[in-house]
């Protein structure tokens, strides 16, 4: 098994995990609180990388990170390094095509606590900010811990937007789901093997403990 | 704060109820302002704007020098700042914390001092024993107690309670009714309660705002409200007519004998009541004879006369002095046989069983006016 592919995806999925929570959660929050019509436009983005081929969305990436990209432009004058098929350039482009993933859970986990609850907390004094850590994040965890649960398992598989974006850099950007198609172009099947079994088994067990904590939501 | 709570502001709903509501609320002078309505009037949309959960769309709320609202100024103070405690009909308890966390959560004090203050109200609302279980694990009357104590530990100005006591049981209820005004005596802090329940309103209430259809439709002490409706709406509101406060003598074998102005009225009640109570009798319950007719079983007979006659469609309302105000709906039909007319001493019946006291938990509290 192609051991620096592996690691490279778990750096991958850990650092687009933990950004996506960072982002996402406060994301998720005001979705899931905010009462602004004109919402349903940012629930489509977010949305969007779920029906979006990932060809396409890693074609709009390279774009938008390329050196004459405004975001990878900007990049390489602060740090003097490409953003495309690099390291951080295949984390912000996993956390684009993760975002769904992680802001969904997290949004469900959020809707599905009652306003009032809210509402009470800060009748009796309580900021926005403490109420959303002293009410909203306990009651909301089964979704959070899904959202994050999906995002890492989903990064670990993505395959499409990391080869537009990353290319297939070994032990820079190459992961374990393009590894397992080098192989099996090669006809290495047995290696191919070991890495498929390693996915699936991870994945799996990304499922059941989403499910896991579902059925251990707080209920009255 | 020594001052009446004036509000005036308008919310509109989209294809919905517009709201508007224009009441001076005298929280300073009375211990329990009651939102009296039916459902839908508006009444608790009027206490989430007061809470700052809603936000009218005009309009001006004030607390003494303090400015809630003001839509003309961009003024809206956020239910934070606006120090109260609000309590609502049911599963407003934080389901991940204890009662005791429940309580503790907005008492900001250092850990030896807080749990003293939770311990203390917990125990004033008699659930001191229950301050480790969650709220799943707690009765409904026994969630409502601790909401309330997690309202008052907090110490706020003014309580709001929008329908406490409506989600339980009617023994829970009656008993939670008379216990809420001696928290609120002890703990210092008026309310405004809200609620569509007659007999909660006439209990609880110093002063009753009575709401229709968005709008205040009448404002005074309960007797003034249930025995004086200023509208034949409100009179369709509020549905008793008579309410007079008397004085209980004793209860025997299911009745009970109360004394009103030095008349004496039997009601049907086997349950222990407080000395002062509320007598209220609904209109048509009331039979009116000639003074001469002879004697039918009901319980209560009482020399009268006629003070007022006024058609309303096909009955007629009569109102009475027989020692207190008694009013009286009769058919037309009814009231031309007996030859009725303004001045005219007749009898009036009605069974004990139509006579439904409501106890007075605390009668030092209200100033009845001494009946006419």
């Amino acid at each position: 098994m192609d051991w620096q592919a592996v690691m490279v995806s778990l750096q991958l999925a850990s650092c687009t995990t933990l950004l996506l929570c960072l982002l996402g959660i406060p994301l998720a929050y005001w979705l899931a609180m905010s009462r602004w019509p004109g919402r349903f436009v940012i629930q489509a983005v977010v949305a969007l990388p779920l029906v979006l081929p990932p060809t396409v969305l890693g074609f709009y990436l390279l774009l938008l990170l390329g050196p004459r990209g405004p975001v990878g432009g900007l990049f390489e004058a602060w740090t003097g390094r490409s953003l495309a098929f690099s390291f951080p350039g295949l984390v912000v482009a996993s956390m684009l095509f993760s975002l769904p993933f992680a802001v969904r859970p997290f949004v469900v986990g959020f809707a599905s606590i009652d306003r009032r609850l809210l509402e009470a907390s800060w009748v009796l004094g309580e900021s926005h900010w403490g109420t959303f850590w002293r009410v909203a994040v306990p009651l909301g965890w089964p979704g959070i811990v899904a959202g994050a649960v999906l995002a890492f398992a989903h990064t670990l598989g993505e395959f499409g937007v990391v080869l537009m974006v990353g290319g297939n850099i070994p032990g820079v950007t190459r992961t374990v789901s393009i590894a397992i198609y080098d192989e099996v172009q090669a006809m290495q099947y047995d290696r191919a093997a070991w890495a498929s079994g390693l996915l699936l088994l991870v994945s799996f067990l990304a499922m059941a403990s989403t499910y896991l904590v579902e059925r251990r939501t707080w209920a009255i | 704060m020594k001052q009446p709570l004036v509000a005036e502001f308008a919310r509109a709903f989209r294809r919905g109820p517009r709201i508007e509501f224009a009441a001076e609320l005298p929280v300073d002078r009375c211990q329990i302002v009651v939102l009296f309505g039916p459902s839908g009037c508006g009444k608790t949309t009027v206490l989430r704007c007061l809470a700052g959960l809603d936000r009218p769309q005009e309009g001006r709320i004030v607390w003494g020098d303090e400015c809630w609202l003001d839509t003309t100024r961009q003024v809206r103070l956020t239910p934070q700042a606006r120090r109260i405690g609000f309590v609502t009909q049911d599963d407003s308890l934080f389901p991940h914390l204890t009662a005791a966390q429940n309580v503790a959560y907005a008492v900001k004090k250092k850990a030896p001092e807080r749990d003293r203050t939770v311990q203390e109200f917990l125990e004033l609302v008699g659930v001191a024993g229950l301050a480790h279980r969650y709220p799943q694990e707690l009765s409904g009357g026994q969630r409502q107690r601790v909401a309330l104590a997690r309202a008052l530990a907090r110490q706020p100005r003014l309580l709001l309670l929008d329908e406490p006591f409506s989600s339980l049981d009617e023994p829970t209820r009656a008993a939670l009714r008379l216990e809420l005004r001696r928290w609120l005596d002890r703990a210092h802090i008026p309310a405004i309660l809200v609620t569509h329940d007659r007999q909660e309103a006439m209990a609880l209430g110093d002063q009753i705002v009575l709401m229709a259809a968005g709008r205040v439709v009448q404002q005074g002490s309960p007797a003034e409200v249930f025995s004086r409706p200023a509208t034949a709406e409100v009179a369709q509101i509020v549905g008793v007519e008579t309410v007079v406060p008397g004085r209980l003598i004793r209860v025997e074998q299911g009745l009970a004998q109360v004394e009103i102005a030095g008349r004496t009225v039997w009601a049907a009640s086997s349950e222990t009541l407080s000395r002062e109570v509320l007598v209220t009798i609904r209109p048509e319950n009331v039979t009116l004879l000639r003074a001469s007719q002879a004697r039918s079983s009901a319980r209560n007979r009482l020399a009268a006369r006629i003070v007022t006659l006024q058609p309303l469609g096909a009955a007629v309302r009569i109102e009475l002095d027989c020692g207190f105000r008694l009013v009286a709906m009769l058919t037309g039909q009814a009231c031309h046989e007996l030859m009725l007319e303004p001045g005219q001493e007749v009898t009036a019946e009605f069974k004990a069983s139509a006579v439904h006291l409501i106890p007075l938990s605390d009668a030092g509290h209200r100033t009845w006016p001494e009946p006419s």
